[in-house]
C-alpha cells in the first residue's frame, strides 16, 4: 500500500521539476528586463522546497493509505477525448452518444436503455444550444 | 446533404458543368446562401475587428439574405481563427475576417506559420481600415507637435515609454519605427490591450503609444490625448488638424490597419465575387460611414485582386518594422 | 439630492414596461444559462449579442446587464449543488457544497439568493453615489500597486484552503506555475506549450475549474459508489430567524469588498469572492465554522459576486476602459449601438446611464422573485438518479468548454485537469488554493515586470508609491500578527496536551480556532 504523504511529496517535486527544468530553457534576464525563465524557475523552487519538507514530514507521521483507482478516471478521459475527435470527424450526435455509453462503465450498472434515453435528451439540449444560443455544433 | 447532392446534380447537367462536388455545383451562386454563413472573428469579444465584423456582417444580411453568425476564434495573435477559414470547407459558408497582420505581418513575425494567406486563402473585398495615432497623456507630456516631443524625450534620461497591446502587434512595431526614425532610446511596454495601456499612460508611466485610433476616440474626445500625428497617407477625416507622419517630419511612416474578409481558395468565384460587390455597395453606404467613424475606422471596399495587390506593395515596410522591433513569435 | 434627482430620473427611463420586459428577459437568460455547468456570462452575451441589434439601446444595454449579473448568480447555483464552478463561483464550492453534503442545500440556496440581493443592493447605491468619481480610482493603480495588491491576495491562501498549510501554499503554487503556460507577455516566448497550438493562449480558467472541480468529483463519487441518493428529505428553504441573522453581516461585509474589488481592473467578481471569503474567515462570529458548510462561507462571497458585477460597470460608464472581458463585450454593444462610452459618456447619455443604474436595482428584484420560489425546482435536480445525472454533467462541461473558444480541442484540456484533479483529491490536495494562485499569477508576474521595467531595474518605487507602500505595510502587520498567533498557539498546545502531527496541522491552518 501507498502511503499518501510520501505520494503527495513526491506528486509535488514531480510538478515543481517538470516546470522548473522546463523554465531553464528560457532566458532569466535581468532585474530592468525580466525574461520569461525568472517567474517560473523561483517559483517552482518556492513549490520544491515545500515538496521536500512533505517529503520529510511523510516519515515523520503514520502512514496513511492512498487510495486511487485507474479505471473510472481513465473512462471518463477516454470518453471525453472520444467525445472530441468524433465530433470533429464525424458528428457531436454520435459522439454524445458515444460518450454516455463510454462514461456509463464508470457508474454502477449501466443499462443501454438508459444510455440510449440519456443521450437522446442531451441531443435535444445541444440541438437547442445550437438554435436558440446559435453555438456552433457541428450535430449532424 | 442528400438534397443538397441532388440539387447539385441537377445544376450541374442542367448547366452542362462538370461538377462532382455538390458544393461546387451550388456554388455557382444560384443557391447560396441556404444555409447559415460563418463570419469567422480571429480575436476575442469586444475587440474592433470583433465589433466592425459584426456591423458587416449585419449589412451582408440585409444585402444577400441567409444568417450571418460571428464566431470568435481568437488564438496565436489572429492566426488560429484564420486557420480555421484556411481549412474549411470551400464552399462559401466559412468567410473569415483577416487583417494586415494575416497578409503581410505575420509570414515575418512567426517562425512557422499554419497557413500560407497567398496560396490557401482568396481575399474577398478590403472592408475596413484604421490608422495608428501616436497619441500622449496631456497632463504628462507638454509636446503638441511631433518635433516638441522629439525635443522634451531628448531632455529625459533613458529615453521615454512606448505602450502597445503586445509584442509584434502593428502599435509595438510602429513604436520600434518611431523611435529608430526620430533617433531615440525607448522602451517597450507590452499591455493586454489599450484597456490597460490607457490607464497606465494617464497615470504617467507611459508616454506614447502608436496605437490603434478606436480604442482612445473617448479619451480623445474629452481630453485625455492629444494626438501628434497619423500613420495614414493622408489626414484622417475625423481628425482633421493632425498632421501625417510625413507632415510631421517623419518621412516613410505609412502604417494602417486594415482588413479584408476571406475565404478559403477554393471557394467558387461567383461567390466570391457576390460578396465583394456587397462589401463594396455597403462601404459606400453614408449610414455605415458615420457608423464606422464613431468607432473610429473607415469602411472600405475592393475587388480582390487590390487586396492582393495591397497586401504585396506593404509587405516591404512591415518586413523592415518586424525586424527594427526584433519581436520574434513561434 | 442629486442623486435622488438622478436616480428618480433613472428609474422614469428603466420602468418603461419595454425595458422592465427586456430586464426580465435578461435576467432569467442569464439565470438559465448560468445553472448550465460551465457556460458563463461571457459565452451568453457574445452569443446573444445579435439579438439586440434590432432593438432600443438603453432595452439593449439592460437586457445585456441582466444576463451578465443573473448568470453570476446562475452560476454559484450550479457551483453549490454540484461543486461544479464557473470563474466567479469558486468559492462557492468550497461551503455552498460542503452544506449540500449536510443535506442544507435549500438553505445554501437561499443564502446566496438573499445575499446577492444584499450586494446587488449596496452595489448600486455605490454606483449612483460615486460612478462619476470612481473611475478614476482605476487610474490610480500603476503596476507596482497590483503587484501589491496581488501579493495581498496571496495571503488569503491560508484560509481559502481547509488543509494544511504546506499544502494550500503548494497548491497556490502549482496554479501559479499553471498560470505560466501560454505565450509570455513581455517578450512573447510560448512557455510549456510542447509546440500545441491550443496551448499557446494559455489554458482556460473554465477548463481548470471544470476539471479540477467537477470532474474530480464525479470521479470521486463514483469511485465510492456513493452516487448520492436522490433527494427526497424535507426541503428546508426560508432559514429561521437565528439563521438569518448570521446572513445579513456577512453578506454586508460582502457587498463592500466586492464593491471595492470590483473597480479595479483586471479581477472584478473573480478576485471579490476570495477576498470576501477571507474577510469572514478572519472577523465572524462563526469563522471557525467557515470551510466546514456554513452560512456565512456563502453568503460573503455571494454578496462579493453581485457587487463586483455591478460595480464594475464603473469604469467602463466613467472613464471608457473595460476592466474585463465581459465588459469588453458591454464596451463592443455600445459601440455597434453607435455610443463611444469614454469620460463624456454619463454627461452626454444621463438616459443610458441612469437607466442603467436603476434597471440593476429593478433585475435585483427579479432574480430574488425568480430565485427563491424556483429554488425547490433546482433541489429536484437531486431527483435524478446519479447515474442519469453524471454523463449529463460532463456533456454540459464539454458544451461550456467549448463555448469559451468555439474550440473543441479545449475539452483536452478540461479532461487533462479533470485526471489532474481527480489525481490531487487522492493527494488529499485541495483545489481552491490552486485556483486563488492560477487567477492572480500571471497578474502578479506581469505586473512585478512591468512595474520593474517601468523603474529601469529598482526595486524602491514599490515603498515609494504610497497604494504599494500601504499594502505591503499590511501585508507585513498581518505576516508578523500570524506568526504571533501561530507561536502562542503551539505555545498553548504545547502547554496542554500532545497534539498528533496531523492536528497541528489544523492548528497552523487557523490559529483562532485554537483560542475557541
Amino acid at each position: 500500500m501507498l502511503n499518501q504523504n510520501l505520494v503527495r511529496g513526491l506528486f509535488l517535486a514531480a510538478v515543481a521539476l517538470f516546470f522548473g527544468l522546463g523554465a531553464l530553457r528560457y532566458p532569466i534576464g535581468n532585474l530592468s528586463r525580466t525574461g520569461p525563465g525568472l517567474f517560473p524557475l523561483l517559483v517552482s523552487g518556492f513549490l520544491l522546497v515545500l515538496a521536500i519538507a512533505t517529503l520529510v514530514k511523510s516519515r515523520l507521521v503514520q502512514a496513511v493509505p492512498l487510495q486511487f483507482s485507474v479505471a473510472k478516471i481513465a473512462l471518463i478521459m477516454f470518453g471525453l477525448c472520444g467525445f472530441v475527435l468524433i465530433s470533429q470527424h464525424v458528428s457531436m450526435l454520435l459522439a454524445i452518444v458515444f460518450m454516455v455509453f463510454i462514461v456509463s462503465y464508470a457508474g454502477t450498472a449501466p443499462s443501454w436503455k438508459r444510455n440510449l434515453a440519456i443521450s437522446a435528451v442531451l441531443a435535444v439540449i445541444a440541438y437547442g444550444f445550437q438554435r436558440f444560443l446559435g453555438l456552433n455544433l457541428k450535430l449532424i | 446533404m442528400k438534397e443538397l447532392t441532388r440539387r447539385g446534380l441537377i445544376v450541374a447537367s442542367a448547366g452542362g458543368v462538370v461538377a462532382g462536388l455538390p458544393s461546387v455545383a451550388s456554388g455557382q451562386g444560384h443557391n447560396w446562401p441556404e444555409r447559415p454563413i460563418r463570419l469567422i472573428v480571429p480575436y476575442p469579444p469586444g475587440g474592433s475587428t470583433d465589433v466592425l465584423a459584426r456591423l458587416l456582417g449585419e449589412r451582408l444580411k440585409d444585402r444577400l439574405g441567409g444568417t450571418w453568425v460571428v464566431e470568435n476564434r481568437p488564438g496565436a495573435g489572429g492566426n488560429t481563427g484564420i486557420d480555421v477559414v484556411a481549412k474549411s470547407a470551400p464552399d462559401g459558408y466559412t468567410i473569415g475576417s483577416a487583417t494586415v497582420g494575416h497578409f503581410s505581418i505575420s509570414q515575418y513575425l512567426y517562425s512557422r506559420m499554419p497557413f500560407d494567406s497567398d496560396r490557401d486563402l482568396i481575399p474577398i473585398s478590403l472592408t475596413w481600415e484604421l490608422p495608428n495615432v501616436a497619441v500622449v497623456p496631456t497632463q504628462h507630456v507638454p509636446a503638441r507637435t511631433i518635433p516638441e516631443f522629439i525635443a522634451w524625450a531628448k531632455g529625459r534620461s533613458g529615453g521615454y515609454f512606448y505602450g502597445s497591446p503586445g509584442v509584434g502587434t502593428s502599435p509595438h512595431l510602429c513604436g520600434a519605427l518611431f523611435a529608430t526614425r526620430i533617433g531615440l532610446t525607448a522602451t517597450h511596454v507590452p499591455f493586454r490591450g489599450a484597456a490597460q495601456t490607457i490607464p497606465a499612460m494617464l497615470g504617467g508611466d507611459v508616454q506614447l503609444a502608436i496605437d490603434n485610433l478606436p480604442s482612445y476616440v473617448g479619451a480623445i474626445a474629452a481630453g485625455q490625448f492629444r494626438v501628434l500625428a497619423v500613420t495614414t497617407p493622408e489626414r484622417w477625416p475625423t481628425l482633421p488638424d493632425v498632421p501625417t507622419m510625413a507632415e510631421a517630419g517623419v518621412p516613410d511612416f505609412v502604417a494602417t490597419s486594415w482588413a479584408a474578409f476571406v475565404a478559403p481558395s477554393a471557394t467558387p468565384r461567383a461567390i466570391v465575387d457576390r460578396i465583394s460587390e456587397a462589401l463594396r455597395a455597403i462601404a459606400a453606404d453614408p449610414a455605415v460611414q458615420q457608423r464606422f467613424e464613431t468607432a473610429g475606422a473607415r469602411p472600405l471596399g475592393s475587388t480582390p485582386e487590390e487586396v492582393r495587390e495591397k497586401s504585396r506593395h506593404e509587405r516591404p515596410i512591415w518586413k523592415e518594422m518586424v525586424q527594427i522591433s526584433g519581436a520574434r513569435l513561434d | 439630492m442629486d442623486i435622488l434627482h438622478n436616480l428618480a430620473f433613472g428609474f422614469e427611463h428603466a420602468l418603461t414596461l419595454q425595458n422592465l420586459f427586456y430586464c426580465a428577459l435578461g435576467c432569467t437568460i442569464g439565470t438559465m444559462v448560468g445553472l448550465l455547468p460551465g457556460l458563463g456570462p461571457l459565452a451568453t452575451i457574445s452569443l446573444l449579442l445579435p439579438l439586440t441589434y434590432s432593438i432600443p439601446t438603453s432595452s439593449a444595454l439592460i437586457m445585456l446587464a441582466g444576463i451578465y449579473y443573473g448568470a453570476q448568480y446562475g452560476d454559484s447555483v450550479s457551483a453549490i449543488t454540484m461543486k461544479i464552478p464557473h470563474a466567479a463561483s469558486i468559492v462557492a464550492c468550497i461551503d455552498g457544497y460542503a452544506m449540500t453534503l449536510k443535506g442544507q442545500t435549500g438553505l445554501a440556496l437561499f443564502t446566496a439568493g438573499v445575499s446577492s440581493f444584499i450586494g446587488g443592493t449596496v452595489a448600486i447605491v455605490v454606483l449612483a453615489a460615486l460612478a462619476p468619481s470612481l473611475g478614476e480610482v482605476a487610474l490610480l493603480f500603476g503596476p507596482a500597486d497590483y503587484c501589491a495588491l496581488m501579493l495581498l491576495g496571496f495571503i488569503c491562501v491560508s484560509v481559502v484552503t481547509t488543509g494544511s498549510v504546506i499544502n494550500g501554499l503548494a497548491m497556490c503554487l502549482i496554479g501559479v506555475l499553471l498560470g505560466q503556460i501560454g505565450t509570455d507577455l513581455e517578450t512573447g516566448t510560448p512557455r510549456f506549450t510542447f509546440g500545441a497550438q491550443f496551448l499557446v493562449d494559455g489554458v482556460s480558467l473554465v477548463s481548470v475549474a471544470l476539471g479540477c472541480f467537477g470532474i474530480a468529483e464525479i470521479t470521486k463519487n463514483l469511485d465510492e459508489k456513493s452516487e448520492r441518493t436522490p433527494f427526497n428529505g424535507k426541503i428546508h428553504l426560508i432559514p429561521t430567524w437565528p439563521e438569518f441573522k448570521r446572513i445579513w453581516p456577512s453578506a454586508l461585509r460582502g457587498s463592500v469588498a466586492g464593491s471595492i474589488l470590483g473597480i479595479l481592473p483586471g479581477g472584478g467578481p473573480t478576485i471579490a469572492q476570495f477576498a470576501a471569503y477571507a474577510i469572514d474567515k478572519k472577523v465572524s462570529k462563526y469563522r471557525h465554522e467557515i470551510g466546514t458548510g456554513s452560512i456565512e462561507g456563502v453568503a460573503g462571497q455571494a454578496a462579493a459576486d453581485e457587487a463586483a458585477a455591478r460595480t464594475s460597470f464603473i469604469p467602463l460608464m466613467s472613464i471608457g476602459i473595460p476592466e474585463n472581458a465581459v465588459m469588453a463585450l458591454m464596451m463592443a454593444a455600445f459601440i455597434i449601438k453607435g455610443i463611444q462610452p469614454g469620460p463624456n459618456m454619463i454627461a452626454k447619455h444621463p438616459d443610458l446611464f441612469w437607466g442603467l443604474v436603476a434597471s440593476m436595482w429593478i433585475g435585483n428584484c427579479f432574480l430574488l422573485i425568480i430565485n427563491v420560489p424556483l429554488v425547490r425546482i433546482w433541489l429536484s435536480v437531486f431527483k435524478i438518479p446519479y447515474s442519469v445525472l453524471f454523463p449529463s454533467i460532463l456533456f454540459f462541461c464539454c458544451i461550456g468548454t467549448f463555448s469559451v473558444n468555439n474550440n473543441l480541442e479545449d475539452i483536452y484540456v478540461t479532461a487533462a485537469f479533470g485526471f489532474l484533479g481527480y489525481v490531487m483529491m487522492r493527494l488529499a490536495l485541495d483545489p481552491a488554493p490552486l485556483m486563488l494562485g492560477f487567477i492572480l499569477g500571471p497578474m502578479l508576474e506581469e505586473n512585478f515586470r512591468r512595474a520593474m521595467l517601468l523603474s529601469r531595474g529598482s526595486f524602491t518605487v514599490f515603498v515609494t508609491r504610497p497604494i504599494s507602500a500601504t499594502l505591503l505595510g499590511v501585508i507585513l502587520v498581518l505576516f508578523i500578527a500570524q506568526l504571533v498567533l501561530m507561536l502562542r498557539a503551539r505555545g498553548a498546545s504545547r502547554a496542554g496536551k500532545p497534539v498528533a502531527a496531523s492536528e497541528r496541522d489544523t492548528i497552523v491552518a487557523s490559529p483562532e480556532s485554537a483560542r475557541n
